[in-house]
This record gives C-alpha cells, structure tokens and sequence, in this order.
C-alpha cells in the first residue's frame, strides 16, 4: 500500500458514502428507456416546438395579408340548415348595429362598378368577392357620393373598407328589377357585407323570390360569383356549403377571424338564421338596411341637396338684404352729427355771433 | 461484483434484485468517471438497457460488469462530448463553497486526476478502487487481458503520482 492507494481508497469511500445518500428508483420506471439521451431529446423537441412557433407566427402575420384558407372548417351537423347558430364553438353572434362609419358605407355606381370590384380585391390579387350592386334607376349621386366615401375607406382599410373596429358594418346596395316600381320596397336584390361578432361573412348575395337572374343587368349578372342565398327559396343544404376558415382572434395580427361561405350548388339557396334568438340572417340584414337606404338615398339626393342650397341661398339672401336694410336703418341713425357747427354757425349767424 | 463488492448473482428473471444491487455501484461507477452526479444518474439509467434486453443480459455470467461496461464506456464518451460543458461548469464550481454537490476538495480533486488519465487508465483506476475488483475482474468487466488492466493501472498509478504529488513504489496488485 502506497500513499496514493491510501489516497485512492479513501476518495473511493467517500464517493460511496455520497452514494448511500442516492434513492434507487423503481424499476418500473426504466421502462421509458435511455435517460443520458434525454438532455439530447428534450433539446430536439424543444427546437422543433421552437421551429414551430415561429413558423406559426410567420404564418399568422402574413395570413393577415394573404388569408390561406384553412384545412378543416367548422364542423355542422349534416343534413341541418345553415344557421348562424352553426358557427364553430367560441364565435359568437350579434345582432347587427348600423354602420357608425357613415363615411365608409360603400356603394356603386354604374361606371364605378370596374373600380369598386378592383377595391375588393385583396393585394394577395385574391378576390375577396365580386361586388354585385347596380341600381341603373337610382339617382347616381347617391351612389357617386358612397362611391367616393368607400374608396376613401379603402385607401384606409383595402381588404375592407366598412369594417369598423367598434361597429358592425355591413352594406346593402340595392338591384332593382326591370319590372319593379320606383319605390324602395321593390328592390330586389342586395350585397351584404356581414359582421357576426368575431366572425366575418364577407359577403352574402340573396335575392328576393321570383327574380330571375337573367333579369339583372349583364353587368351585374356578370359581376355575380356565387347567390349564396336567396329569400324563400329551400335553406342551403349542408352539402352544397363550403366554408374557408381564415383565422384570426386575439394575438394573431387580424381582430377578424373569416369564415367565407361559398354556395358550390348550382342553384341559389336561403342562408337560415333565428331571428327569435336576435341572431342575424341575410334577410333582416336586407330589411333593416332597406330603411336606410331610403334615408340614405333622400337625404343625399340631388334634389334635397340643390334644394338645401337653393333654400340656404335664399335665406342667406333674404339675411343678406335684412342686414342691408339694418344697415342703412342703423347707418341713419347712427350717423355722426357733425354739422352741429354750421347748426351753431347758422344759430350763431341767427344771433349774430 | 455488485453493493460495493458483495457479488449479487443476478438470475434471468430477476431485474428487479439485480437492479436494486448494483444501482448504487453503477452510479458510483458513473460518477467517479464523468465527475457529475445529476448525469451520473443518467447514466445509471442504462439499466434501462439492462431490462429491455434482460432475456439476454440475464443470461450473462456476470450481467453487473455488463452495466459497469456499458456505463464506463458511456461515462467516458460523455465526458468527452461535454468536454467544452465541463470546463464552463468547472469554472463556475471554483466559485462555489467547497462540498455543495461534490465530494470533499480532495476526494474531488482525486477523482479529477482519475478523470484526467486516459480513458482506460481511468476505468481501470474506478473500478478497482471504487468497486474494489482485483485485476481478473476488471479485466473481464473491460473485456480487455489482465496484463493490459495491469499495464493501464501501472501507467494510471504513475501519472496520479506525479499529479498529486504522492508517493507511488509499491507493486501493482
């Protein structure tokens, strides 16, 4: 025995007392295999969980800006009618609200429609949908004016121009029938912009029963994509739905989560709603809108707009010549009386002094 | 071979006294060789090996110098990979107060001259003081001749020696 076996043996015990102090684990738990490989493994997994965030991340934030439809939509009940109730778990509906953007209710008109469908195409080149809204009959001031308040949305909000942070927007631009009278009842069909709360269905083209489609307009018949729904024809059959999930929600870059709705039957549908439960469909969207489009179309008429000239004018005038008149009144009677001088050189040259 | 050099005969069929036997020696074993406790333990785990293949382990004349082979070598390529780690953890353990998490400072620095000789040596050196094996054994536990352990174990002797500044004339057993 050397002094380094004495070292050696002492360390040796030391080390084995350090060990006393080591709990045996159960064999049980061998069962998962190689641990001096999991620093390795954990280190792989945490990098691919890494890689993929980002990857989530990079996806979401462009998603934003190219919307990619997503792989498995919402699930329905099959064999039920779409009804806003069928909405995925967690997507809420509200009833609609007016658009408190009155500057950015769109509308078109008959040589705006070339335009207004480029503003709706998406800087993916993607469109987001065809606008469908013509009117030939109504007066065409009212639609240059929203015409020109939608493109100043849209150099805002190009993917969206009525879609407000706080309000529900949603546009209905009337199609009138041939046959139909002047009144604004009789409008026929509507493009719907429709915001559901968090959930966004871009566009909704319903037309009332009876319409023919090949009574619209060809401009408009062309600019038509799909009639997703139409008023009192059969509720869309699950099957002949398609949905695009675009995303969207809290901390994803888009405050929208999308679902587009595509009608791929041959025939128009009727997209179903409660209207017991508040929930909104395509047809109260279309009566609600219609009263404001009759406000809408009074108030920015160019009657109503030259009369309100016409009749500013005249009051102004009728102020103006009031104004001229007190004028003059206060103008005599305020006028100086300087000649009380030649009055005194006159009385003075009575008394003469 | 196996509780610090009380030899357990393991039988085929019965992983789990073989496992509760030589867990603590293997761990020893492991910790001695790659200076860390934590991995150590993780290197023990290869029993895990041990009872996947225990069928065939079992049947070894001595399955404890099959783990303490396997362990050893592990230990020994370990340390080698976590070279650049272990420099960096030393670095930081020559801060610490002595005897959090290592053996006394000179055990430690014992074990850390063991850790320094080549691999070989260093196996040769653990297992024949810590596990207290004669130079048969440990051949057989390295797979390697008796005239090699004790060729390893004369050069090992040599360069503690000199390295810890002991004494070293007496014969190799």
């Amino acid at each position: 025995m050397t002094a380094l076996d004495d070292r050696l043996h002492d360390a040796a015990v030391a080390v084995r007392g350090e060990m006393d102090d080591v709990a045996i684990p159960e064999p049980a738990s061998l069962q998962r295999g190689g641990c001096p490989r999991r620093p390795a493994l954990l280190a792989l997994v945490g990098a691919a969980a890494l890689v993929v965030v980002i990857s989530a991340v990079v996806a979401l934030a462009s998603r934003d800006r190219h919307p990619q439809p997503h792989s498995q939509p919402p699930s329905i009940a099959a064999g039920s009618a779409l009804t806003v109730a069928d909405l995925p778990a967690g997507w809420k509906a509200e009833p609609f609200v007016e658009n408190t953007r009155p500057n950015c209710l769109p509308s078109f008109t008959n040589t705006a429609i070339d335009q207004a469908t480029r503003q709706f195409v998406e800087p993916s080149g993607e469109i987001l949908q065809e606008i469908v809204a013509y009117e030939p009959d109504v007066a065409h001031e009212e639609f240059d004016l929203a015409s020109r308040a939608m493109q100043r949305c849209s150099n805002k909000q190009p993917d969206l121009p009525a879609m407000g942070d706080e309000s529900a927007a949603y546009f209905v631009a009337p199609v009138r029938a041939p046959s139909a009278s002047a009144d604004d009842a009789d409008f026929d069909a509507a493009v719907a912009l429709v915001r559901l709360g968090d959930v966004r269905i871009d566009v909704i083209v319903f037309r009332r029963h009876g319409i023919d489609e090949h009574t619209l307009e060809p401009l408009v018949r062309a600019a038509v994509d799909k009639v997703v729904a139409t008023q009192g024809l059969k509720p869309c059959a699950l099957g002949n739905l398609a949905f695009d999930y675009y995303g969207g929600g809290g901390a994803t870059g888009n405050d929208f989560g999308t679902i587009r709705i595509r009608n791929t039957a041959t025939l128009p549908c009727l997209l179903k709603g409660s209207s017991a439960s508040r929930e909104p469909t395509a047809t109260a969207a279309w009566s609600r809108r219609r009263s404001h489009i009759r406000w809408q179309r009074h108030s920015s008429s160019p009657r109503g707009r030259h009369g309100y000239r016409r009749a500013r004018n005249r009051r102004a005038a009728k102020w103006s010549a009031t104004c001229s008149l007190l004028r003059r009144t206060a103008t005599i009677r305020l006028r100086p009386r300087v000649t009380g001088c030649a009055s005194r050189t006159r009385s003075s040259r009575r008394r003469g002094g | 071979m196996g509780s610090w050099g009380s030899r357990v005969v393991a039988q085929v069929g019965d992983f789990d006294a073989f496992f509760r036997a030589e867990y603590r020696p293997v761990t020893g074993l492991a910790y001695v060789l790659c200076g860390d406790r934590g991995r150590a333990e993780d290197l023990a785990q290869e029993f895990a090996a041990a009872h996947r293949s225990w069928s065939k382990v079992g049947g070894y004349d001595d399955p404890g110098a099959w783990v303490r082979r396997v362990v050893a070598n592990r230990a020994t390529s370990l340390r080698r990979r976590k070279s650049a780690e272990d420099r960096a953890v030393a670095r930081l353990q020559s801060r610490r107060a002595p005897g959090d998490g290592e053996t006394a400072v000179d055990d430690a620095a014992v074990w850390r001259a063991v850790r320094a000789l080549p691999r070989r040596q260093a196996q040769v050196v653990a297992l024949m003081f810590l596990e207290d094996l004669d130079v048969h054994e440990v051949a057989r536990v390295l797979q390697c001749g008796e005239a090699t352990v004790r060729t390893h174990l004369h050069r090992a002797k040599a360069t503690l020696a000199q390295r810890l500044g002991l004494d070293h004339e007496a014969e190799d057993r």
